[in-house]
């Protein structure tokens, strides 16, 4: 139990009685309903603050007051809580309501150009994978950029750079995408409650990788002692915490199947990471099966949605992508399938509780000057020479 | 520099989150900047106390008043605590009846526009405000770890190296506004433009 959060809660609910109405209001109360838990004890608060403002008006003390106790035993709620990887101080969520404007601002410079490009080139034997790619018009995103330059927020940088990035504009897209990996890359994150601030943290460290490479994440270690795996721990970090705050929305589909990628894809860095004796490509099984049948509660269906449970399958049947004559995880591992996929998922959650242990701590923050030498470095690895000038 | 204010940072940022969703926009500028007066005007109340960490012994030397950094700034932390409680009930009457009084190197009279404007709205106010918050929190903060090494038998200047990492010229060391502006030149300045990241508009 964090002491100073309990004696915060302790103080302000001993506060209440200093409000003259309260005890009587109380005594009334608890004799009609019980108190339990933190929504019984909103309950009681809202009930009180009705009850209050139809006798007269609350002073400003008071209001602060009742704000305070919300806020005390969110604090409370998440400061003890064994699982904070899912939970939503909801007294944190950031206010995002310009986001709705910038969102359809966004939407009106697409120019409903579509366009298919090739990924994963070779993974599979006869299936073939493409990402869609929606025409933006470079003035108008440009503009768009220019209205939300100063809006500070992790989802809007992130938005902007991806079309700039895959227009391979690095230079100017790779400046976007570091503002909002300064968000991601620091503890405290203001945006730790918001959904779309995490989502987009977790999408901008995933983009960071791939521009980055083998090569690039080598360089950076010269000069960042442990970089590779501090940038894995966080990729894997947001990625859960997207999934375990998100509770089966569509946004936990693309997390579920990215982290089984990045997990797949540094498996060694990996069996570092989750410790001795566990095999990374548990958790590929268990997380694109659990893509899949958030996908299928989501009533999506289709050729990609079921390649997820193909890919999980697969990966248990052959130890691979593709089918071959070994006997896979079904072989080793003494266990089915869905019990892989059931370790994997209590497994991760444990890791993702322990990584965000050493991201409270610090461990994982890097500094402005470190955060321009990624970007520099990724920026190198990717430049093509150009004469753009703006984003068009 | 050398020394760690990722906890400071993060309690600052923590601070100003839940205010943000406790006050209203009209009252939120004011609000951080009365917290930035409450801690400097105690922090300028104490500034002999402060100053006392750094004594000559009779014969030469500097007195040594405490074995380890660590003990000279839970002191110090004691003093300041024991300090804010004094001057939490005579803040409002300083802020209005001596706004234009320096407090270090500032005057709450100074702020008066920028509080003006962000009780309109201004983004751009509300974060130099809540910069401002974090520097002054930082900052404050860092004179008490000053004084701290001060207790373990450093000169004023040393007890500033051992902290920044960098020795300056011998200085006139016993305001609080000149203190104030040489720690925020060498150490929060340089450590806030490594670690700051503004916020959303409110």
């Amino acid at each position: 139990m964090d002491e100073t959060v309990d004696k915060g809660l302790q103080l302000s609910l001993g506060l209440l009685f200093s409000i003259p109405e309260f005890e009587d209001f109380y005594k009334n109360y608890s004799q009609e309903k019980k108190i339990e838990a933190k929504n019984g004890l909103f309950l009681l608060i809202e009930s009180f603050r009705e009850n209050l403002s139809q006798k007269r008006e609350l002073s400003p003390e008071e209001d602060i007051l009742l704000k305070h106790i919300f806020e005390c035993t969110e604090n409370e709620i998440y400061a003890n809580s064994a699982l904070k990887i899912s939970i939503i101080n909801k007294f944190q969520i950031p206010n995002e309501d310009f986001l709705k404007e910038f969102q359809t601002d966004f939407q009106a410079i697409k120019t409903g150009d579509l366009s298919f490009e090739e990924i994963n080139k070779g993974k599979y034997k006869t299936v073939k994978e493409y990402i869609s790619l929606h025409g933006v018009d470079g003035k108008g995103l440009s503009e768009l950029y220019e209205k939300y330059k100063d809006f500070n927020h992790p989802y809007i940088y992130d938005l902007i750079s991806e079309p700039i990035i895959q227009a391979k504009n690095y230079s100017n897209g790779i400046a976007v995408l570091k503002k909002s990996l300064k968000y991601a890359l620091r503890y405290p994150n203001y945006f730790w409650h918001s959904l779309r601030g995490v989502d987009a943290c977790a999408s901008s460290l995933y983009r960071i990788q791939f521009l980055l490479g083998y090569d690039g994440f080598r360089e950076i270690e010269k000069s960042i002692e442990n970089f590779e795996i501090k940038l894995l721990k966080l990729i894997f970090l947001y990625l859960s915490r997207v999934i375990y705050m998100s509770e089966g929305n569509l946004l936990s589909i693309d997390a579920y199947s990215n982290r089984a990628r990045i997990v797949r894809d540094y498996s060694y860095q990996f069996m570092g990471i989750f410790g001795i004796g566990v095999i990374p490509d548990i958790q590929y099984i268990s997380d694109k099966y659990l893509a899949y049948t958030t996908a299928t509660k989501n009533n999506l269906v289709g050729q990609p949605f079921i390649q997820l449970m193909w890919d999980s399958m697969k990966m248990y049947r052959h130890g691979s992508h593709i089918p071959n004559n070994s006997g896979g995880y079904q072989e080793t591992e003494d266990a089915t399938w869905m019990e892989l996929v059931q370790r994997g998922h209590l497994r991760s959650i444990n890791l993702s509780e322990k990584i965000l242990k050493e991201f409270e701590n610090f461990e994982l923050n890097f500094t402005n000057s470190e955060i321009d030498l990624i970007c520099e470095v990724a920026l190198k690895k990717n430049i093509i020479t150009t004469h753009n000038s703006g984003f068009a | 520099m050398r020394i760690d204010l990722r906890n400071q940072l993060a309690e600052g940022m923590n601070n100003l989150q839940a205010w943000r969703s406790r006050y209203s926009k009209s009252e939120y500028g004011e609000k951080v900047l009365l917290n930035v007066f409450y801690r400097k005007y105690s922090t300028l109340f104490m500034w002999d106390k402060i100053q006392n960490s750094f004594q000559k012994k009779m014969f030469g030397g500097n007195k040594v008043l405490w074995s380890d950094f660590n003990e000279g700034f839970r002191e110090m932390m004691t003093l300041y605590q024991n300090q804010s409680m004094k001057t939490q009930p005579i803040l409002l009457q300083l802020l209005s009846e001596k706004s234009s009084n320096m407090v270090g190197s500032v005057s709450y009279a100074g702020f008066a526009d920028k509080i003006k404007g962000a009780s309109q709205g201004n983004n751009a106010d509300i974060e130099e405000i809540e910069f401002t918050y974090l520097h002054y929190l930082l900052n404050d903060q860092l004179i008490l770890m000053w004084s701290a090494f001060g207790g373990t038998g450093l000169s004023k200047i040393d007890a500033l190296a051992q902290m920044s990492g960098v020795i300056i010229a011998e200085t006139d060391m016993s305001e609080y506004g000149k203190v104030e502006n040489i720690i925020g030149q060498l150490c929060t300045g340089p450590y806030l433009h490594e670690n700051y990241n503004p916020l959303p508009p409110l």
